[in-house]
């Protein structure tokens, strides 16, 4: 399979989609990046990725974990272990905890909505950002994406054109590689837009 | 027309009602239960949807022929759909027309939004008070799903902030009940999650692997949570790398890798959705 063939799919479903999400937002990057990861990670439930923020009572995963869990975490990446050094070294649990609450659902459970919602902040490890704009970005994600959620005829032109998409690349890529792909795309896009 | 073909006609129409009203309850219970088994592949929005197929049809239901049973399905679609006051309703309604169970179906409801409610309002003892009854007590399993994991964030919370003998009794008191929830429905993965976070804290990282492995087979609620319980299996494989020696350690990586190669991980501490 050529890249640009899916290159060529993707901007095709990007094109389908664009009159459903608002660029402004800056949910359309996330929207069809998240549901494809999902699609060639096989799991074939991109709606849940967009849908994530569901409104159906499902338990949650446990946030509290022991200091050697959090601690595990950091020293396993070595990007976070290289900027939280002087808290690592410091055993700085209160701390470490705050941030972890953070950044463990994008790089401890790779949440795809998330990972593209700081597409930027995760590529040049800019923890920082990622915490102080979090709770800021997720909640206007959240309110942005409801309408979205009711919209069957979004879901109904999302499913086609994921399952065309599916059909030629499930497998092929990683979830890293079809971000970038679809990040180039729809950056390209904005910016024909705005010339 | 003549009296015979009236007798026909009326005939023919209570059978059309009878047929379509038998099956808005029986596509109600079928959208329901696909609900369910979707849920199970983690395909959650396509639960949801299935859940609110499941509700229109039991409304229709309710609208053209009441029934306990109709109430009772309109009342479990619409805790999936997370409309409590409306399930408590619908429970009291299905009590009404003779479902037994209705009644203490619909305190559960009522009694959980208390708690969700006193939990936003800061009053995280009361609410926790509240959990801890329904998670022994409820008969409905989202319910006690959801009370489980609402309880336990409590007492690992306030664990964190004791002191190491009364951390360790808290944990202990909290691993009794998730064990009774365990007994009473072996089947459930998201129980035996907890379980397995909560040895975590206890630091039984063998025994807390084990539940994890329970939890990945039977099944869990959401990705996250499965993708939370694939760290832990990983996290607990780190800890005991360090603790065990010799025969101890060579068992059980023995095993772990007879796991990991059933799942087929790409490596012994890389889940297949971990790859780059």
């Amino acid at each position: 399979m050529k890249k640009s063939d899916i290159e060529d799919q993707i901007e095709n479903a990007i094109e389908i989609l664009s009159e459903f999400v608002p660029q402004k937002t800056g949910l359309y990057f996330p929207v069809i990046s998240s549901a494809l990861v999902w699609l060639v990670n096989r799991h074939q439930d991109w709606k849940k990725s967009i849908f994530s923020w569901q409104v159906w009572p499902d338990p949650e995963f446990l946030k509290n974990k022991p200091d050697e869990f959090v601690l595990d975490f950091f020293i396993q990446k070595d990007s976070l272990k290289h900027y939280f050094q002087k808290e690592l070294e410091a055993k700085d649990m209160d701390f470490l905890r705050i941030v972890f609450d953070y950044l463990y659902p994008i790089f401890g459970l790779k949440d795809p909505f998330l990972n593209a919602l700081f597409e930027n902040e995760v590529k040049s490890n800019n923890f920082k950002d990622i915490i102080i704009k979090f709770d800021e970005r997720v909640t206007e994600a959240k309110q942005s994406l409801s309408p979205l959620r009711e919209n069957k005829e979004f879901t109904q032109k999302l499913g086609s054109v994921i399952k065309e998409i599916g059909a030629l690349c499930a497998g092929v890529l990683s979830q890293k590689e079809v971000q970038e792909i679809v990040a180039d795309i729809v950056k390209e896009k904005i910016k024909k837009k705005e010339e | 027309m003549d009296k015979k073909n009236k007798a026909l006609l009326v005939l023919v129409l209570s059978l059309f009602f009878l047929t379509s009203c038998v099956s808005h309850l029986k596509q109600s219970k079928s959208f329901y239960s696909r609900g369910g088994e979707l849920e199970r592949e983690y395909k959650m929005g396509m639960a949801y949807f299935a859940y609110k197929r499941a509700h229109e049809k039991a409304c229709l239901q309710v609208k053209s022929k009441p029934s306990a049973q109709a109430y009772m399905m309109k009342g479990l679609s619409e805790i999936e759909l997370e409309m409590w006051d409306e399930a408590e309703k619908s429970f009291l309604k299905a009590f009404d027309y003779g479902f037994e169970k209705g009644e203490e179906w619909a305190q559960n409801i009522s009694l959980f939004s208390l708690a969700k409610s006193m939990e936003e309002f800061g009053l995280e003892q009361s609410a926790a008070e509240i959990y801890d009854y329904l998670l022994s007590k409820s008969k409905l399993k989202p319910i006690s799903m959801l009370s489980v994991e609402k309880y336990s964030e409590f007492v690992i919370q306030n664990a964190f902030k004791a002191e190491k003998k009364e951390q360790t009794k808290m944990l202990e008191g909290l691993l009794k009940k998730v064990n009774k929830l365990t007994e009473k429905d072996l089947s459930c993965g998201f129980y035996h999650y907890v379980k397995s976070q909560v040895l975590s804290h206890m630091e039984h990282y063998r025994r807390s692997f084990e539940q994890a492995v329970m939890a990945r087979e039977l099944g869990l609620p959401t990705l996250e949570v499965f993708r939370d319980n694939d760290n832990q299996i990983v996290f607990c494989f780190r800890m005991l790398k360090n603790k065990l020696t010799g025969k101890e350690w060579k068992e059980f990586e023995s095993i772990y890798t007879e796991w990991i190669k059933k799942w087929g991980w790409e490596g012994l501490e890389s889940p297949d959705w971990k790859r780059s």
